[in-house]
């Protein structure tokens, strides 16, 4: 036998109450003086036995009384096994915490609508019907991050039956492992005695593999895991990115929009078919081989005129699978201009032996309209004074030495996604220059390789060229088209050498001709670090005035420039996005949905953050002394989270492992029998409590209540 | 004063008649047995030695020359033995109730009062286990004041015993005479009708005033109590509510016995409530006795 409320039975120390209240009425008998004391004593003698009787059977009903409230209040129950469906009835009172899975995977079905939601929602609404009246129950949806859906555990289960029902997913990441957190949480404030945590979910690999689930279901009490699909899903089709660059023709205005897309499953296809959109304007279309399994990239070149924020998206024109991956979005502003500062360590007073001066022409080329590049130029020495905000890219340009004071800046700076280069000259100590830059440096310093002066007349044969390049990469690409080998004409006299240790993330981008790295790029927090191992102008090589030096520079610039556009697309949905939007002081930012929705936020130094709701592009805007206007650097595009899309579900023996491993619960489809039952004790406590009091009152009433009350009703009758 | 004036308007036509002969010692309304010197001739009777010679009609001598001796009917005043019990259970009253002592007196106060008005002699024993106060029968003005006085002096205390007190009246009484009891009458077994049968046969007229307290009627008390007796009886524990039916029908066969009892011994019985008025069941006693004597 158990009890719900077993606290309630140190009400059984009650029973005291009736025995020192029967033992204190006889020490507290009134006294009266009265004449006919032998006539009295004569009926107490006829009376004794019955009245002694009474008076146990008054003290019986009483002890009893304060027995039996005690014990229902503590709601007994015999406990007991109960196999097959029918253990409804008889289950014990629990609470029952719903997990909905609306991550992206769920969007999965066989004609593009989301079946295993749809599912999921059956297997819900069927649980809340299956709930005793008792039994509380809550529901809580596992996005990105959970969302409670309606408040604590609650009897009320029409409640939860119409938030079900007025749920609209979002098809976002998922967080189910911090559903189930949240899970443990109402179940440990629940008084009742069995805790069930219904997990309704597509057990795709990027949920259940986390290794925060194994650890969240610990304690989650018993786990369902109804099957909500038949196998797993027949195929999908994804959009994984959708980037753009310059177009390889280097013309303004022109770019190149690349969507790759991947085939899960069998769903590959010799021509599937690659949409581009701005907006609702198909912008070309694009057919790809994609073979099962397989990866394709689907290019487009366009001319997009104009500076204005385009909301790309590219889609797959079969609906296949998953619908929230097959089609993605990028926020794209073509007519703005990458600024970049260039940070002059030799600077000269012969024009072009200035350290920038090729530079500044190559990335000033052009007639400034879009796609251009504005190149500001700062001695070293105005470094430390000048603000970094509204810049793409820094390059220093054979600098000798960096304050600590910059160095902070300049880390910071590309931390937030910028970029920075690094080119040396005869400036260059390279313990010096290690000391100095640090982290800003993709690699290590060694020394400086001397290999010949520039007008040695052996110089072809002594000299290096730039040999080796990464021709996938967006920098060399270009190269890898007819005419790009010119590169390799270039002759590099000097050099400094790298540490041979490799740096974790550093990537050799070019190598000279004698192997050693000629331009290094590494990831630093959002932005990227690049250095190039000899100079910009023609102290040390002759590359400044080959015709691969402005496409060269261009593209490099653009490359680590762009980053700080580029990031936008990696918003997801239901992921948290920070928009910086300090360098504008804004009095109130303002996030316009795809959907048209407005979110106003407010943040701590102008970092807001937000979590996008749906995939399309976010508009920005910003209230500066009472105006509104458009943010477009801000602006950002939320597609469905990369990793939703392996739909690949985990093993039947993986999820009953992991399941096991809680230590408790019935995994699988609806709780298979062997749930334990359970009688309630408590009703027919209540109802003999109940009729204690009856008889404790009918035995109280004084014989003349009775007689007058007959006298009454005979008086009545006749 | 036990009496009020109110209290004895209403008794100023009153006159207690006795139902049988009485002796007195004064001329009253009470026919005597005795021929003797009266105003109302009787008969003639032939003159003896100890005739009183006054009572010779000298006339009757004249004519038939024999002495002859007139004798008249003669009347007598009426003696009264009052007896009040003041046992400690004559001390009991609930509420705001006189206690059974104070309606007794008022009752003896009463009847002490249309005797005197008649010119008979009322006298008061006091008792309780024992005798206490005793004022002879007499007739004089100041006997209504002491017997006020004694009864209104008298405490409720100690055990009853009737036997005692009728039995010191029984010594006492010479002429026929009317003994009125007032008493509760709780003893227990027949000793009262056994002694008041005696002074019947002898010739007195009996009168039992039976008082009773609705108390004692209706036991009306709730919750457990502890009795108390009133004359150092033993305590007793009990649940009025479990009593209340058996000791309604021992109390009501007690005072049923009590009744019949003098019924038919030929004693006068009247019960008397403490919430009635005293002077109404002296009305109506007297009532009940004319009524007995129209009878007879």
């Amino acid at each position: 036998m158990g009890f719900l409320q077993p606290l309630l039975l140190l009400g059984l120390l009650g029973v005291a109450v009736p025995i020192a209240v029967h033992l204190v009425n006889r020490k507290k008998a009134v006294r009266r003086a009265f004449p006919a004391i032998w006539l009295l004593a004569a009926s107490k003698r006829q009376t004794a036995p019955a009245s002694k009787l009474k008076q146990r059977l008054l003290l019986a009903a009483r002890i009893l009384t304060f027995l039996a409230l005690p014990l229902a209040f503590a709601q007994p129950f015999l406990s007991g096994e109960m196999g097959g469906a029918s253990s409804r009835v008889d289950r014990l009172p629990s609470s029952v915490v719903i997990v909905l899975d609306d991550s992206a995977s769920m969007s999965w079905g066989r004609d593009g609508s989301a079946e295993r939601f749809a599912a999921a929602v059956d297997a819900a609404a069927s649980s809340i019907s299956d709930l005793r009246s008792w039994d509380e129950v809550s529901l809580i949806v596992a996005s990105s991050p959970p969302q409670l859906l309606t408040g604590d555990l609650s009897s009320s289960h029409g409640t939860v039956r119409t938030a079900l029902e007025d749920y609209m997913p979002r098809f976002g990441g998922g967080d189910l492992a911090g559903a189930l957190e949240q899970a443990k949480a109402m179940h440990a404030s629940s008084k009742l005695p069995q805790h069930r945590t219904i997990v309704l979910t597509d057990r795709t690999q990027s949920q259940w593999a986390a290794p925060a689930l194994a650890e969240a279901l610990r304690g989650a009490g018993v786990v369902e895991l109804p099957e909500l699909v038949e196998g797993e899903g027949s195929g999908n089709l994804t959009v994984e990115s959708l980037t753009v660059q310059p177009a390889d023709d280097g013309a303004a205005g022109r770019y190149r929009f690349e969507a790759q897309v991947r085939s899960s499953g069998n769903t590959g296809a010799a021509e599937t078919e690659v949409r581009l959109f701005d907006g609702t304007t198909p912008l070309g279309v694009s057919k790809v081989a994609l073979p099962a399994s397989g990866r394709a990239t689907a290019v487009f070149q366009l001319k997009v005129e104009g500076n204005e924020l385009h909301d790309i998206r590219a889609e797959v024109s079969e609906q296949v699978g998953m619908t929230a991956d097959n089609s993605r979005h990028l926020a794209f502003q073509p007519g703005r201009a990458l600024r970049v500062l260039l940070v002059n360590g030799d600077a000269r007073s012969v024009t072009y032996a200035d350290e920038l001066f090729f530079l500044e022409h190559a990335l000033s080329a052009g007639d400034g309209a879009s796609g251009a590049l504005e190149a500001v130029s700062v001695g070293a020495e105005s470094l430390a004074g000048q603000p970094l905000d509204g810049f793409d890219l820094v390059v220093l340009a054979n600098l000798a030495r960096l304050s600590k004071d910059d160095h902070r800046r300049l880390l910071a700076f590309v931390q937030a996604g910028h970029g920075l280069l690094t080119t040396v000259g005869n400036n260059a100590v390279p313990e010096e220059l290690n000391a100095a830059f640090g982290t800003l440096l993709p690699r290590p310093f060694r020394s400086v390789k001397v290999l010949c002066e520039a007008a040695d007349p052996d110089a072809n044969l002594k000299a290096v060229r730039i040999s080796s390049i990464d021709r996938g990469h967006p920098v060399f690409r270009i190269f890898a088209a007819p005419g790009g080998q010119t590169i390799s004409s270039a002759l590099v006299f000097r050099y400094l050498t790298l540490e041979p240790a490799a740096t974790e993330g550093a990537k050799t981008l070019a190598s000279f001709s004698d192997g050693a790295p000629a331009l290094v790029e590494r990831s630093e927090g959002a932005g990227r670090v690049a250095m190039l191992a000899t100079t910009v102008d023609l102290e040390w090589n002759d590359l400044a005035i080959r015709t691969a030096y402005l496409p060269l520079m261009r593209r490099l610039a653009s490359y680590l420039a762009r980053q700080s556009s580029e990031r936008r697309v990696d918003a997801e949905v239901g992921a948290e996005q920070v928009i910086d939007a300090a360098a504008l002081t804004p009095e109130r930012l303002t996030v316009v949905a795809p959907s048209g929705g407005r979110s106003v936020l407010e943040g701590p130094e102008g970092r807001y953050a937000f979590r996008p709701a749906e995939a399309g592009l976010y508009r920005v805007l910003v209230s500066v002394a009472g105006t509104e206007t458009a943010a477009d650097s801000l602006s950002f595009a939320a597609n469905a989270p990369a990793a939703e899309s392996n739909l690949s579900m985990a093993t039947p023996d993986a999820v009953a492992a992991m399941v096991a491993r809680s230590g408790e619960g019935v995994a699988g489809a609806a709780a298979e029998g062997g749930s334990s039952s359970r009688r309630d004790l408590w009703p027919w406590l209540l109802f003999g409590a109940l009729l204690l009091v009856y008889a404790e009152s009918f035995l109280q009433v004084r014989r003349r209540v009775w007689k007058r009350l007959g006298e009454r009703l005979q008086a009545a009758r006749s | 004063m036990l009496l009020g004036s109110d209290s004895r308007d209403r008794l100023g036509s009153l006159r207690l008649r006795a139902r049988g002969v009485v002796e007195g010692a004064m001329g009253g309304q009470h026919r005597n047995p005795h021929r003797g010197a009266s105003v109302e001739f009787a008969e003639y009777k032939e003159y003896a030695p100890g005739d009183e010679i006054r009572h010779i009609d000298w006339r009757a001598w004249g004519r038939v020359d024999r002495y002859f001796v007139k004798q008249f009917e003669d009347e007598t005043n009426y003696r009264a033995y009052l007896l009040l019990d003041t046992s400690g259970s004559m001390g009991f009253s609930l509420e705001e109730r006189q206690t059974k002592l104070a309606a007794a007196s008022t009752l003896l106060a009463a009847i002490s009062w249309i005797l005197l008005a008649q010119g008979d002699a009322p006298g008061l024993l006091c008792f309780d286990e024992r005798p206490g106060n005793y004022l002879p029968p007499s007739s004089k003005r100041s006997q209504f004041e002491e017997i006020c006085r004694l009864a209104e002096g008298a405490t409720a205390t100690g055990r009853t015993s009737v036997e005692t007190a009728l039995s010191r009246i029984a010594e006492r009484v010479q002429a026929r005479s009317l003994v009125c009891l007032f008493s509760d009458f709780l003893e227990q077994g027949d000793d009262l009708l056994r002694l008041a049968k005696v002074l019947r046969r002898k010739g007195h007229e009996v009168a039992l005033f039976h008082l009773v307290d609705p108390a004692e009627l209706e036991l009306p008390f709730e919750g457990l109590t502890l009795f108390e007796g009133l004359e150092g009886e033993e305590e007793l524990l009990a649940e009025p509510d479990d009593l209340r039916e058996e000791y309604a029908r021992l109390f009501a066969a007690h005072l049923a016995r009590i009744e019949q009892g003098a019924r038919a011994s030929d004693l006068e019985y009247q019960r008397v409530s403490t919430n009635d008025d005293g002077i109404a069941a002296v009305r109506a006693f007297v009532a009940a006795r004319q009524r007995r004597k129209g009878g007879r």
